[in-house]
Protein backbone atom coordinates (compact mmCIF):
# COMPACT_ATOMS: atom_id res chain seq x y z
CA UNK A 1 0.00 0.00 0.00
CA UNK A 2 1.16 3.13 -0.69
CA UNK A 3 0.57 4.65 2.33
CA UNK A 4 3.45 2.62 3.91
CA UNK A 5 5.66 4.56 1.85
CA UNK A 6 4.42 7.48 2.34
CA UNK A 7 6.54 9.84 4.97
CA UNK A 8 6.73 13.19 5.96
CA UNK A 9 10.24 13.56 5.33
CA UNK A 10 9.84 15.81 2.11
CA UNK A 11 9.91 19.57 2.78
CA UNK A 12 6.82 20.52 1.26
CA UNK A 13 5.19 17.48 2.70
CA UNK A 14 6.34 18.36 6.25
CA UNK A 15 5.69 22.18 5.88
CA UNK A 16 2.16 21.84 5.01
CA UNK A 17 2.11 19.68 8.69
CA UNK A 18 3.57 22.58 10.17
CA UNK A 19 1.25 25.04 8.67
CA UNK A 20 -1.84 22.66 9.84
CA UNK A 21 -0.97 22.33 13.41
CA UNK A 22 2.07 24.29 14.91
CA UNK A 23 -0.86 27.42 16.03
CA UNK A 24 -3.07 24.59 17.49
CA UNK A 25 -0.32 23.14 19.22
CA UNK A 26 1.41 26.26 20.34
CA UNK A 27 -2.03 27.60 21.87
CA UNK A 28 -2.86 24.46 23.76
CA UNK A 29 0.60 24.57 25.61
CA UNK A 30 0.62 28.44 26.13
CA UNK A 31 -2.97 27.35 27.62
CA UNK A 32 -1.66 25.00 30.06
CA UNK A 33 1.66 27.05 30.60
CA UNK A 34 1.63 30.31 30.02
CA UNK A 35 4.70 31.72 28.89
CA UNK A 36 5.20 32.24 25.45
CA UNK A 37 8.88 31.99 24.51
CA UNK A 38 9.79 28.89 26.45
CA UNK A 39 6.16 27.26 24.39
CA UNK A 40 7.06 28.67 21.32
CA UNK A 41 10.33 26.94 21.81
CA UNK A 42 8.88 23.79 22.85
CA UNK A 43 6.95 23.83 19.79
CA UNK A 44 10.17 24.50 17.57
CA UNK A 45 11.79 21.77 19.28
CA UNK A 46 8.90 19.06 19.09
CA UNK A 47 8.60 19.53 15.17
CA UNK A 48 12.54 19.58 15.01
CA UNK A 49 12.30 15.90 16.62
CA UNK A 50 9.30 15.19 14.44
CA UNK A 51 11.17 16.35 11.65
CA UNK A 52 14.35 13.41 12.97
CA UNK A 53 11.94 10.92 12.64
CA UNK A 54 10.30 11.51 9.79
CA UNK A 55 10.35 7.88 8.54
CA UNK A 56 8.49 6.63 11.88
CA UNK A 57 5.62 8.28 11.56
CA UNK A 58 2.90 9.38 8.31
CA UNK A 59 1.16 11.88 7.43
CA UNK A 60 -1.91 10.86 9.07
CA UNK A 61 0.16 9.89 12.49
CA UNK A 62 1.96 12.60 12.44
CA UNK A 63 -0.17 15.38 14.57
CA UNK A 64 -0.56 13.31 17.31
CA UNK A 65 2.68 12.26 17.41
CA UNK A 66 4.15 15.80 17.17
CA UNK A 67 1.59 16.33 20.08
CA UNK A 68 3.09 13.37 22.06
CA UNK A 69 6.63 14.77 21.64
CA UNK A 70 5.93 18.29 22.93
CA UNK A 71 3.54 17.08 25.75
CA UNK A 72 6.51 14.79 27.23
CA UNK A 73 9.13 17.63 26.25
CA UNK A 74 6.68 20.36 28.32
CA UNK A 75 6.83 18.21 31.51
CA UNK A 76 10.26 18.12 32.08
CA UNK A 77 11.02 21.66 29.90
CA UNK A 78 7.82 24.06 31.16
CA UNK A 79 6.45 25.53 34.50
CA UNK A 80 3.51 27.29 35.04
CA UNK A 81 3.53 30.42 33.96
CA UNK A 82 0.74 33.27 33.85
CA UNK A 83 -1.30 32.91 30.81
CA UNK A 84 -2.17 36.17 29.93
CA UNK A 85 -5.45 36.53 27.46
CA UNK A 86 -6.49 39.10 25.41
CA UNK A 87 -9.85 40.32 24.41
CA UNK A 88 -10.48 40.37 20.99
CA UNK A 89 -10.96 43.71 19.41
CA UNK A 90 -14.67 43.78 19.79
CA UNK A 91 -16.93 46.05 17.02
CA UNK A 92 -18.52 48.52 18.31
CA UNK A 93 -22.01 47.70 17.72
CA UNK A 94 -25.57 49.23 19.28
CA UNK A 95 -27.70 46.38 21.32
CA UNK A 96 -30.56 45.21 20.50
CA UNK A 97 -32.41 47.98 22.33
CA UNK A 98 -30.64 50.65 20.12
CA UNK A 99 -29.13 52.36 22.59
CA UNK A 100 -25.50 52.84 22.49
CA UNK A 101 -23.71 51.09 25.70
CA UNK A 102 -23.30 53.59 28.72
CA UNK A 103 -19.83 54.33 30.29
CA UNK A 104 -20.55 52.26 33.35
CA UNK A 105 -22.06 49.23 31.38
CA UNK A 106 -18.24 49.07 29.43
CA UNK A 107 -16.63 49.48 32.95
CA UNK A 108 -18.43 46.71 34.25
CA UNK A 109 -17.88 44.32 31.02
CA UNK A 110 -14.12 45.64 31.84
CA UNK A 111 -14.01 44.36 35.41
CA UNK A 112 -15.67 41.34 34.31
CA UNK A 113 -12.96 40.62 32.05
CA UNK A 114 -10.73 41.05 34.54
CA UNK A 115 -11.79 38.83 37.26
CA UNK A 116 -12.31 36.48 34.46
CA UNK A 117 -8.80 36.20 33.64
CA UNK A 118 -7.79 36.56 37.22
CA UNK A 119 -10.39 32.88 37.70
CA UNK A 120 -8.94 31.24 35.00
CA UNK A 121 -5.05 31.68 35.95
CA UNK A 122 -6.69 30.09 39.29
CA UNK A 123 -7.19 26.87 37.43
CA UNK A 124 -4.73 23.68 37.41
CA UNK A 125 -3.08 23.49 34.17
CA UNK A 126 -5.46 20.63 33.06
CA UNK A 127 -8.43 22.62 33.86
CA UNK A 128 -6.78 25.33 31.87
CA UNK A 129 -5.83 23.65 28.78
CA UNK A 130 -8.99 21.92 28.87
CA UNK A 131 -11.57 24.72 29.40
CA UNK A 132 -9.86 26.85 26.97
CA UNK A 133 -9.19 24.59 23.90
CA UNK A 134 -13.17 24.31 24.29
CA UNK A 135 -13.73 28.10 24.50
CA UNK A 136 -11.07 29.70 22.35
CA UNK A 137 -10.15 27.21 20.37
CA UNK A 138 -13.94 25.56 19.75
CA UNK A 139 -12.57 22.32 19.95
CA UNK A 140 -14.81 18.90 21.16
CA UNK A 141 -14.58 17.24 23.82
CA UNK A 142 -13.61 14.28 21.59
CA UNK A 143 -11.03 16.51 20.17
CA UNK A 144 -9.45 17.36 22.86
CA UNK A 145 -9.51 13.46 24.23
CA UNK A 146 -7.52 12.74 21.81
CA UNK A 147 -5.11 16.13 21.96
CA UNK A 148 -4.24 14.88 25.03
CA UNK A 149 -4.40 11.16 25.24
CA UNK A 150 -7.30 10.60 27.65
CA UNK A 151 -10.81 9.53 27.75
CA UNK A 152 -13.66 11.95 26.99
CA UNK A 153 -15.42 11.60 30.19
CA UNK A 154 -12.14 12.70 31.84
CA UNK A 155 -12.38 15.94 29.73
CA UNK A 156 -16.15 16.19 30.59
CA UNK A 157 -15.37 16.23 34.25
CA UNK A 158 -12.45 18.51 33.86
CA UNK A 159 -14.30 20.99 31.96
CA UNK A 160 -17.17 20.99 34.55
CA UNK A 161 -15.16 21.40 37.20
CA UNK A 162 -13.26 24.43 35.52
CA UNK A 163 -16.52 25.62 35.46
CA UNK A 164 -17.44 25.62 39.40
CA UNK A 165 -14.62 27.11 39.66
CA UNK A 166 -14.61 29.96 37.82
CA UNK A 167 -18.29 30.36 38.99
CA UNK A 168 -17.23 30.83 42.19
CA UNK A 169 -13.99 32.22 42.04
CA UNK A 170 -16.06 35.51 40.57
CA UNK A 171 -18.37 35.05 42.94
CA UNK A 172 -16.55 35.32 46.28
CA UNK A 173 -14.65 38.14 44.09
CA UNK A 174 -15.78 41.36 45.56
CA UNK B 1 -28.96 22.22 47.45
CA UNK B 2 -25.68 23.07 46.07
CA UNK B 3 -24.69 19.59 44.46
CA UNK B 4 -28.47 19.40 42.64
CA UNK B 5 -27.33 23.06 40.84
CA UNK B 6 -23.56 21.18 40.18
CA UNK B 7 -25.44 18.52 38.30
CA UNK B 8 -27.37 20.41 36.18
CA UNK B 9 -24.35 22.21 34.89
CA UNK B 10 -22.62 19.41 34.32
CA UNK B 11 -25.65 18.38 31.76
CA UNK B 12 -26.01 21.48 30.43
CA UNK B 13 -22.45 21.57 29.75
CA UNK B 14 -22.96 17.53 27.58
CA UNK B 15 -26.28 19.08 26.15
CA UNK B 16 -28.02 16.15 28.19
CA UNK B 17 -31.10 18.30 29.96
CA UNK B 18 -34.21 17.78 29.37
CA UNK B 19 -36.92 20.09 28.46
CA UNK B 20 -37.87 20.49 31.32
CA UNK B 21 -34.94 20.60 33.52
CA UNK B 22 -33.50 23.19 31.17
CA UNK B 23 -36.28 25.29 31.78
CA UNK B 24 -35.53 24.71 35.83
CA UNK B 25 -31.72 25.49 34.87
CA UNK B 26 -32.74 28.70 33.32
CA UNK B 27 -34.01 30.21 36.65
CA UNK B 28 -31.30 28.98 39.21
CA UNK B 29 -29.69 32.54 40.35
CA UNK B 30 -26.34 31.42 38.55
CA UNK B 31 -27.36 30.92 35.28
CA UNK B 32 -26.69 34.23 34.02
CA UNK B 33 -23.26 33.96 35.33
CA UNK B 34 -22.49 30.79 33.88
CA UNK B 35 -23.67 31.63 30.54
CA UNK B 36 -21.79 35.43 30.72
CA UNK B 37 -18.73 33.18 31.44
CA UNK B 38 -19.02 30.78 28.84
CA UNK B 39 -19.66 33.69 26.59
CA UNK B 40 -16.93 36.17 27.43
CA UNK B 41 -14.42 33.02 28.00
CA UNK B 42 -15.35 32.20 24.06
CA UNK B 43 -13.70 35.71 23.33
CA UNK B 44 -10.34 35.35 24.42
CA UNK B 45 -7.54 34.89 22.39
CA UNK B 46 -3.93 33.78 22.89
CA UNK B 47 -0.82 35.90 22.42
CA UNK B 48 -0.29 35.82 18.19
CA UNK B 49 1.87 33.50 17.07
CA UNK B 50 3.75 34.33 13.51
CA UNK B 51 3.47 30.54 11.91
CA UNK B 52 6.11 31.82 8.91
CA UNK B 53 8.53 33.11 11.13
CA UNK B 54 8.71 29.68 13.33
CA UNK B 55 8.82 27.83 10.16
CA UNK B 56 11.57 29.83 8.99
CA UNK B 57 13.98 29.18 12.58
CA UNK B 58 13.00 25.35 11.91
CA UNK B 59 14.78 25.29 8.52
CA UNK B 60 17.78 27.71 9.95
CA UNK B 61 18.12 24.96 12.67
CA UNK B 62 17.76 22.08 9.79
CA UNK B 63 20.61 23.63 7.75
CA UNK B 64 23.38 24.32 10.55
CA UNK B 65 26.22 21.96 9.47
CA UNK B 66 26.25 19.03 11.71
CA UNK B 67 29.90 17.98 12.92
CA UNK B 68 27.97 14.49 12.74
CA UNK B 69 27.72 14.91 9.12
CA UNK B 70 31.42 16.19 8.89
CA UNK B 71 32.90 13.18 10.55
CA UNK B 72 30.71 10.44 8.33
CA UNK B 73 31.83 11.96 4.60
CA UNK B 74 35.37 13.47 5.42
CA UNK B 75 38.04 11.32 4.16
CA UNK B 76 41.07 13.84 2.70
CA UNK B 77 39.81 16.54 5.07
CA UNK B 78 42.48 17.25 6.96
CA UNK B 79 42.33 16.42 11.15
CA UNK B 80 42.86 20.04 12.53
CA UNK B 81 40.69 21.39 10.09
CA UNK B 82 37.81 18.97 11.85
CA UNK B 83 39.16 19.42 14.98
CA UNK B 84 38.17 23.00 14.86
CA UNK B 85 34.83 22.77 12.99
CA UNK B 86 33.77 20.55 15.54
CA UNK B 87 35.14 23.07 18.56
CA UNK B 88 33.36 25.62 16.13
CA UNK B 89 30.26 23.96 16.25
CA UNK B 90 30.07 23.00 19.66
CA UNK B 91 30.93 26.96 20.88
CA UNK B 92 27.21 28.03 20.99
CA UNK B 93 25.90 24.90 22.01
CA UNK B 94 24.75 24.13 25.23
CA UNK B 95 25.73 21.25 27.47
CA UNK B 96 21.94 19.89 29.36
CA UNK B 97 21.33 17.38 31.17
CA UNK B 98 17.77 16.53 32.35
CA UNK B 99 16.36 13.72 35.04
CA UNK B 100 13.25 11.41 35.16
CA UNK B 101 10.67 10.94 37.48
CA UNK B 102 12.09 9.11 40.37
CA UNK B 103 15.19 9.77 38.80
CA UNK B 104 19.00 10.88 40.11
CA UNK B 105 21.47 11.97 37.66
CA UNK B 106 24.97 12.17 38.45
CA UNK B 107 27.73 13.91 36.51
CA UNK B 108 30.85 16.08 36.61
CA UNK B 109 31.29 19.07 35.39
CA UNK B 110 34.64 19.59 32.96
CA UNK B 111 36.71 21.14 35.82
CA UNK B 112 35.66 17.88 38.22
CA UNK B 113 32.90 19.72 40.31
CA UNK B 114 30.40 17.36 40.75
CA UNK B 115 26.70 17.71 40.36
CA UNK B 116 23.49 15.43 41.38
CA UNK B 117 20.61 16.47 40.04
CA UNK B 118 17.19 15.63 41.70
CA UNK B 119 13.84 14.19 39.75
CA UNK B 120 12.55 16.24 37.38
CA UNK B 121 15.50 19.06 37.01
CA UNK B 122 17.29 20.01 34.51
CA UNK B 123 20.76 21.92 34.08
CA UNK B 124 22.39 23.15 31.24
CA UNK B 125 25.78 24.86 30.64
CA UNK B 126 28.66 25.65 28.15
CA UNK B 127 31.49 23.14 28.25
CA UNK B 128 33.62 25.40 26.25
CA UNK B 129 33.42 28.54 28.35
CA UNK B 130 33.68 26.67 31.53
CA UNK B 131 37.41 27.05 32.78
CA UNK B 132 36.68 30.88 31.87
CA UNK B 133 33.09 31.10 33.29
CA UNK B 134 31.61 28.56 35.57
CA UNK B 135 28.11 29.38 34.94
CA UNK B 136 25.31 27.13 34.50
CA UNK B 137 21.07 27.05 34.20
CA UNK B 138 19.53 24.85 36.88
CA UNK B 139 15.20 23.98 36.60
CA UNK B 140 14.30 21.73 39.72
CA UNK B 141 16.48 20.70 42.10
CA UNK B 142 20.76 19.73 42.31
CA UNK B 143 23.56 18.74 44.97
CA UNK B 144 26.60 20.65 43.81
CA UNK B 145 30.08 19.77 44.74
CA UNK B 146 32.29 22.82 43.49
CA UNK B 147 36.08 22.57 42.55
CA UNK B 148 37.58 25.64 44.11
CA UNK B 149 38.41 27.36 41.63
CA UNK B 150 36.63 30.56 39.61
CA UNK B 151 33.44 31.66 41.11
CA UNK B 152 30.71 29.21 40.51
CA UNK B 153 27.35 30.56 39.87
CA UNK B 154 24.26 28.83 39.53
CA UNK B 155 21.44 30.38 37.65
CA UNK B 156 17.96 30.00 37.93
CA UNK B 157 14.48 31.74 37.24
CA UNK B 158 14.20 32.52 40.98
CA UNK B 159 17.70 33.82 41.95
CA UNK B 160 21.31 33.40 41.38
CA UNK B 161 23.57 31.35 43.14
CA UNK B 162 27.11 31.98 43.39
CA UNK B 163 30.12 30.40 45.36
CA UNK B 164 34.01 30.11 45.46
CA UNK B 165 34.46 25.94 46.51
CA UNK B 166 32.18 24.27 48.46
CA UNK B 167 29.23 22.00 48.64
CA UNK B 168 25.37 23.36 48.56
CA UNK B 169 21.98 22.35 46.92
CA UNK B 170 19.63 24.82 45.08
CA UNK B 171 15.83 23.98 44.80
CA UNK B 172 14.03 26.47 42.04
CA UNK B 173 11.39 25.93 41.32
CA UNK B 174 8.36 28.21 40.47
CA UNK B 175 7.10 30.02 43.97
CA UNK B 176 9.66 27.59 46.11
CA UNK B 177 13.49 28.19 45.81
CA UNK B 178 15.55 27.27 48.37
CA UNK B 179 19.41 26.90 49.11
CA UNK B 180 21.34 25.06 51.85
CA UNK B 181 25.38 25.33 52.77
CA UNK B 182 26.88 22.08 53.03
CA UNK B 183 30.10 23.69 53.18
CA UNK B 184 32.14 26.64 52.01
CA UNK B 185 30.05 29.99 52.21
CA UNK B 186 27.61 30.47 49.66
CA UNK B 187 25.85 33.76 48.30
CA UNK B 188 22.29 33.98 47.22
CA UNK B 189 20.44 36.25 45.26
CA UNK B 190 16.72 35.87 45.61
CA UNK B 191 14.94 38.10 42.31
CA UNK B 192 11.63 38.12 43.54
CA UNK B 193 12.68 39.46 47.37
CA UNK B 194 15.39 41.16 45.83
CA UNK B 195 17.63 40.49 48.77
CA UNK B 196 21.02 39.27 48.95
CA UNK B 197 22.20 36.28 51.77
CA UNK B 198 25.25 35.01 52.36
CA UNK B 199 24.79 30.82 53.67
CA UNK B 200 27.54 29.32 56.05
CA UNK B 201 27.43 25.95 56.38
CA UNK B 202 24.03 24.11 58.39
CA UNK B 203 22.28 27.40 57.22
CA UNK B 204 19.69 27.49 54.79
CA UNK B 205 17.30 29.99 53.02
CA UNK B 206 14.04 28.90 51.52
CA UNK B 207 11.28 31.28 49.90
CA UNK B 208 7.45 29.71 49.35
CA UNK B 209 5.37 31.80 47.50
CA UNK B 210 5.46 35.09 50.07
CA UNK B 211 7.04 33.09 52.92
CA UNK B 212 10.66 33.48 53.36
CA UNK B 213 12.23 31.50 56.32
CA UNK B 214 16.25 31.38 57.41
CA UNK B 215 16.84 27.97 58.68
CA UNK B 216 19.78 25.60 60.66
CA UNK B 217 19.52 22.31 60.10
CA UNK B 218 22.20 19.52 60.96
CA UNK B 219 22.37 17.04 58.13
CA UNK B 220 25.93 16.83 56.71
CA UNK B 221 24.60 15.72 52.88
CA UNK B 222 21.49 16.09 51.65
CA UNK B 223 18.79 13.98 52.30
CA UNK B 224 17.42 12.67 49.23
CA UNK B 225 21.04 11.42 48.27
CA UNK B 226 20.19 9.04 51.18
CA UNK B 227 16.69 8.29 49.42
CA UNK B 228 14.74 10.32 51.27
CA UNK B 229 13.03 13.60 50.64
CA UNK B 230 12.29 16.02 53.89
CA UNK B 231 10.36 19.39 54.65
CA UNK B 232 10.96 21.98 56.93
CA UNK B 233 7.55 24.38 56.97
CA UNK B 234 6.42 23.31 53.66
CA UNK B 235 2.73 23.96 52.07
CA UNK B 236 1.50 20.61 51.40
CA UNK B 237 1.22 21.21 47.87
CA UNK B 238 4.52 21.55 47.15
CA UNK B 239 5.13 18.29 49.38
CA UNK B 240 2.41 16.62 46.59
CA UNK B 241 4.48 18.16 43.52
CA UNK B 242 7.55 16.30 45.16
CA UNK B 243 6.04 12.81 45.70
CA UNK B 244 4.36 13.47 41.88
CA UNK B 245 7.97 14.31 40.86
CA UNK B 246 9.45 11.14 43.08
CA UNK B 247 7.28 8.16 41.68
CA UNK B 248 5.46 9.52 38.65
CA UNK B 249 1.81 9.60 40.07
CA UNK B 250 -0.41 12.07 39.88
CA UNK B 251 -2.27 13.64 43.07
CA UNK B 252 -5.86 14.63 42.56
CA UNK B 253 -8.18 16.92 44.96
CA UNK B 254 -10.15 19.61 45.47
CA UNK B 255 -10.86 19.91 49.51
CA UNK B 256 -7.58 20.05 51.09
CA UNK B 257 -5.66 23.09 52.60
CA UNK B 258 -3.26 23.31 50.33
CA UNK B 259 -1.53 25.63 52.74
CA UNK B 260 -1.24 23.65 55.49
CA UNK B 261 2.15 23.40 56.31
CA UNK B 262 4.31 20.09 56.91
CA UNK B 263 7.71 19.35 58.09
CA UNK B 264 8.54 16.05 57.85
CA UNK B 265 10.01 13.49 55.66
CA UNK B 266 9.36 10.49 52.95
CA UNK B 267 11.58 7.67 51.53
CA UNK B 268 11.86 7.79 47.83
CA UNK B 269 11.81 4.05 47.51
CA UNK B 270 8.48 2.96 48.79
CA UNK B 271 5.94 4.73 47.35
CA UNK B 272 2.76 3.14 49.66
CA UNK B 273 5.15 3.77 52.82
CA UNK B 274 5.99 7.80 51.43
CA UNK B 275 2.27 8.67 50.79
CA UNK B 276 0.60 7.04 53.88
CA UNK B 277 3.31 9.18 55.62
CA UNK B 278 2.39 12.53 54.08
CA UNK B 279 -1.05 11.95 53.72
CA UNK B 280 -1.33 10.17 57.32
CA UNK B 281 -0.18 12.92 59.08
CA UNK B 282 -2.47 15.40 57.07
CA UNK B 283 -5.29 13.36 58.00
CA UNK B 284 -6.48 12.95 54.43
CA UNK B 285 -7.82 9.40 53.08
CA UNK B 286 -6.97 8.71 49.88
CA UNK B 287 -7.44 5.28 47.13
CA UNK B 288 -4.86 4.62 44.26
CA UNK B 289 -5.74 4.03 41.12
CA UNK B 290 -2.68 2.50 38.79
CA UNK B 291 -0.40 6.01 38.98
CA UNK B 292 -3.55 8.16 40.39
CA UNK B 293 -3.99 9.20 44.41
CA UNK B 294 -7.38 10.55 44.58
CA UNK B 295 -8.00 12.04 47.91
CA UNK B 296 -11.03 11.79 49.45
CA UNK B 297 -13.35 14.99 51.08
Amino acid sequence: MSDLKENICKETTFQLLFKKNAALLRNYLYYKYGNATDVDDVVQEAFIKLWDNCHKTTPKTAKSYVFKIAINLSTSILRHNTVKLKHQKEVKYLNNHSTPESPEFILEEKEFRVKLENAISSLTDRQREVFLLNRIEKKTYREIAELSGVSVKAIEKLMSKALFKLRDQIKNMP
Amino acid sequence: MNNENNILVTKWLNNTLTEAELKQFKTTEDYDLLVRIMDSSAKLQAPEYDVAFAYQKIIAQKNKPKSKKWWQYSVAASVVLLIGFFAYANLFSNTTYTSDFGEQLVFNLPDGSKVTLNSKSSISFNEQDWDTNRTLKLKGEAFFDVQKGKTFTVQTQQGNVSVLGTEFIVKATPRFFKVACYEGKVKVEDFIANTTQFLTPTKAYQHIEKEIVAYHFKEVTPQWLNNTTAFKSVPLKYVFKSLEKQYNISIESNNYDTSMLFTGSFPNNNKNVALQTVLKSANLQYKIQENRVILQD
